[in-house]
C-alpha cells in the first residue's frame, strides 16, 4: 500500500471511528439497566448526596451517580434493615468498579468485593470504602467527605 | 495416610473457623472533598504485584519439574484526575543470565491512560487486549489450576500484549473496547506453539502492519457473556522485503483472524465458564512457502469448567474468607484443525488435544492461592514423518500422560 493511500484510510477509518463511538456512547448511555439494581442520578451539594427513600426502596441495590465524583456509590439495606453506601472504587488502583450481579468487580486485574465490601478476589486487599449516611425525611443524605 | 489426610482437613478447616478478619468495610476519612472526588488513594504511586511457583510430575517421562514460575511487580502512579501511569514488569523462572534458555524478564504491560470521563478512557502503551478471560485478568488467584487453561496460552497467547492505543467503556451492564495495534510477525511463528511465536511484546515490534480488535461484554447477574475478535496484518516486512518473498506487505498483508466467545457463572459458591476460540490464517501456505514453516490455516479451541467452594456460606457465617474451590476443566484444541495442502504443510496428530483437569484451590484468604490438580492429557497420534533423525534410544510417543500439578499463588 502507498503512503498517500494509508494515510488516507487511516485518516478515514479513525475520524468514522471516533464519529461512530461518541454516538455509540451517548445512545448506550440512555440504556437502563435491568434486574436487581437500579441507577440513580443526582448531584453533590455541601458534600453531601440525598436519596429518597422510595427510590431506594425499587431495587435490593441502588447505584447513586454523580457527574461531580469519579466514582458511583452503592446503596443497600443491610440484615438489619440500616443503609450501607460502599464507594466503588477498587482498593488497589483506584479504578471504577462495575456491578456484577452479586459482586462489584475490577476489570483492570479481576478484584472483586462482594456487597458488604470485602475482598472476595485479590488483588485488592483492602475492603471498600464505607460512606457514613443518615436517614433525615424519607431520605437518605450520603455524605461524601 | 488417613492421619495426613485428617491432618490436612483440620488445617484447611482452620481457616474458616472464625480467624481474625477486619471489620466489614473500612472507613476511610478524606482530608479534603478533591481527594474523594479526584479518586485519590491515600499515595498516587502504587506498588502491587503476584506471583506463583509450581511443582510438575510428567509420568509418562517420568520427569518433575519445579519453578518460579512468575514474580510480577506493578508500579502505577496517578498524575491527577485525568492521566494515569501503570506498568507491569515479569520475571519468569527466577533467573535470566546471559542468553542461556532459562527464565524470562520481561515488560507485560507499560501504558498511560486518560479518563474520558468516570466510565469511559483511553490507553497507549503497551497494553493486554480483551481477547478471551484470562489475557486482561491472569493473576494466579483468578483461575483454578495450577496452570493456565491451554486453550488460553496457545490459541489465545496470553499474556498477549503489544503496542497501540485503546479506548474502553462502561456503559451501565455493557462493556466495550476497541484498540488498534502493532500486528503479528509471521517469520516467528512457530509450529505447535499456536500464535505464541508471533508476538512482539513491545520488543522491536514490526509495526509495517496493523491490528485492530474489538470486545463487547454484558453483565446479567450471575451471567457474564463476552464476545471478542481480532484481524491483522502478519508481514512486518516492508513492500520490496515482502514481495521477494511472494507475501503481501502492507497494514493488513497476510491478515490473520480470531473470533472468541465465553460465559462465565458465578452464584453462591458454584462457578462455570464456557469459552471457545477460532483462528483463521487463510494464507498460511504463503507463509510456510516463504519461511520453511508448517503451520496451520485453522485453529480452534474450547474448555468448560465448573467449580464450587465448600467453603461457600460456612466461612462467612464464622466470619472467615476461606475459600476451597473444587473444580474440574475439560478442553480441547487442534493447532492444526485445517493446513495448506501438502507439500506446504504436514499434519501432526500431537497438536490436537484434549486434557481434563480436576483439583482443589484453597484460598485461606482471598490474595493467596494454594493448588493441586491432576491433568489428563490425550493427543492424536504421532505423524513420524516429522521426526528428522530421532535418536535410537528414543522413548515411543505416547498419545496419553497424566500430569500432578502442585502449586501457591500470591497477589496484593
Amino acid at each position: 500500500m502507498k503512503r498517500g493511500e494509508f494515510l488516507k484510510l487511516s485518516c478515514t477509518g479513525c475520524l468514522l471511528g471516533a464519529a461512530g463511538l461518541i454516538s455509540a456512547s451517548s445512545l448506550l448511555m440512555s440504556f437502563g439497566p435491568k434486574g436487581r439494581s437500579a441507577v440513580y442520578k443526582t448531584k453533590v451539594i455541601d458534600q453531601k448526596m440525598t436519596v429518597p427513600l422510595e427510590q431506594l426502596a425499587l431495587k435490593p441495590l441502588t447505584i447513586v451517580r454523580s457527574s461531580d465524583m469519579d466514582y458511583d456509590v452503592a446503596v443497600h439495606q443491610n440484615e438489619d434493615g440500616l443503609y450501607e453506601a460502599l464507594l466503588l472504587q477498587c482498593t488497589h488502583f483506584s479504578n471504577p468498579l462495575i456491578v456484577n450481579g452479586s459482586s462489584y468487580s475490577c476489570t483492570l486485574h479481576g478484584s472483586e468485593f462482594d456487597l458488604q465490601g470485602k475482598v472476595k478476589k485479590g488483588p485488592a486487599s483492602v475492603p471498600l470504602t464505607q460512606l457514613t449516611c443518615s436517614v433525615v425525611e424519607n431520605n437518605l443524605i450520603i455524605n461524601v467527605s | 495416610m488417613r492421619f495426613l489426610l485428617t491432618g490436612l482437613l483440620v488445617f484447611i478447616l482452620s481457616f474458616s473457623s472464625g480467624a481474625q478478619v477486619l471489620t466489614r468495610a473500612q472507613r476511610l476519612i478524606f482530608t479534603s472533598e478533591d481527594s474523594l472526588q479526584q479518586g485519590f488513594n491515600s499515595s498516587r504511586t502504587v506498588l502491587s504485584g503476584y506471583g506463583s511457583a509450581y511443582y510438575q510430575r510428567d509420568f509418562h517421562n517420568e520427569h518433575g519439574t519445579a519453578s518460579l514460575e512468575r514474580v510480577v511487580l506493578f508500579v502505577g502512579h496517578q498524575f491527577n484526575k485525568k492521566f494515569s501511569f501503570f506498568s507491569e514488569m515479569e520475571i519468569e523462572n527466577a533467573l535470566v543470565a546471559g542468553n542461556e534458555n532459562k527464565g524470562e524478564l520481561a515488560m507485560e504491560q507499560a501504558y498511560l491512560r486518560y479518563n474520558i470521563n468516570p466510565r469511559q478512557y483511553i490507553v497507549a502503551g503497551l497494553f493486554l487486549p480483551r481477547i478471551g478471560l484470562l489475557n486482561e485478568n491472569h493473576l494466579p488467584v483468578n483461575f483454578n489450576g495450577v496452570e493456565r487453561p491451554l486453550v488460553e496460552q496457545f490459541i489465545i497467547p496470553s499474556t498477549w500484549r503489544e503496542i497501540g492505543i485503546g479506548w474502553y467503556g462502561t456503559f451501565n451492564r455493557l462493556q466495550l473496547s476497541a484498540a488498534l495495534m502493532n500486528g503479528l510477525n509471521s517469520a516467528t511463528l512457530e509450529h505447535g506453539t499456536g500464535l505464541r511465536g508471533a508476538l512482539n511484546e513491545g520488543s522491536f515490534a514490526t509495526a509495517n502492519n496493523i491490528a485492530i480488535t474489538a470486545s463487547a461484554v454484558y453483565n446479567y447477574s450471575p451471567v457474564r457473556v463476552q464476545v471478542s475478535g481480532y484481524a491483522g496484518g502478519t508481514v512486518g516486512l516492508g513492500a520490496r522485503s515482502a514481495d521477494s518473498l511472494g507475501l503481501d506487505g502492507g497494514a493488513f498483508g497476510i491478515p490473520l483472524y480470531l473470533g472468541e466467545a465465553d460465559v462465565t457463572y458465578s452464584k453462591n459458591g458454584l462457578s462455570g465458564k464456557l469459552l471457545g476460540v477460532i483462528v483463521s490464517y487463510a494464507d498460511a501456505g504463503r507463509i510456510n512457502a516463504a519461511y520453511g514453516k508448517n503451520l496451520a490455516t485453522q485453529m480452534y479451541g474450547a474448555y468448560a469448567e465448573a467449580g464450587y467452594d465448600v467453603l461457600y456460606g460456612r466461612s462467612s457465617r464464622k466470619g472467615s474468607q476461606a475459600q476451597l474451590v473444587a473444580f474440574a476443566r475439560l478442553e480441547f484444541m487442534d493447532m492444526n484443525a485445517k493446513i495448506p495442502a501438502p507439500p506446504r504443510a504436514i499434519y501432526d496428530g500431537t497438536l490436537k488435544q484434549s486434557n481434563l483437569i480436576a483439583g482443589l484451590n484453597f484460598m485461606p484468604i482471598p490474595n493467596i492461592a494454594i493448588k493441586a490438580d491432576v491433568r489428563l492429557l490425550h493427543t492424536g497420534e504421532q505423524n513420524r514423518d516429522l521426526l528428522i533423525n530421532p535418536a535410537p534410544n528414543m522413548r515411543a510417543y505416547s498419545q496419553n500422560n497424566t500430569f500432578l500439578n502442585v502449586g501457591i499463588g500470591y497477589s496484593f
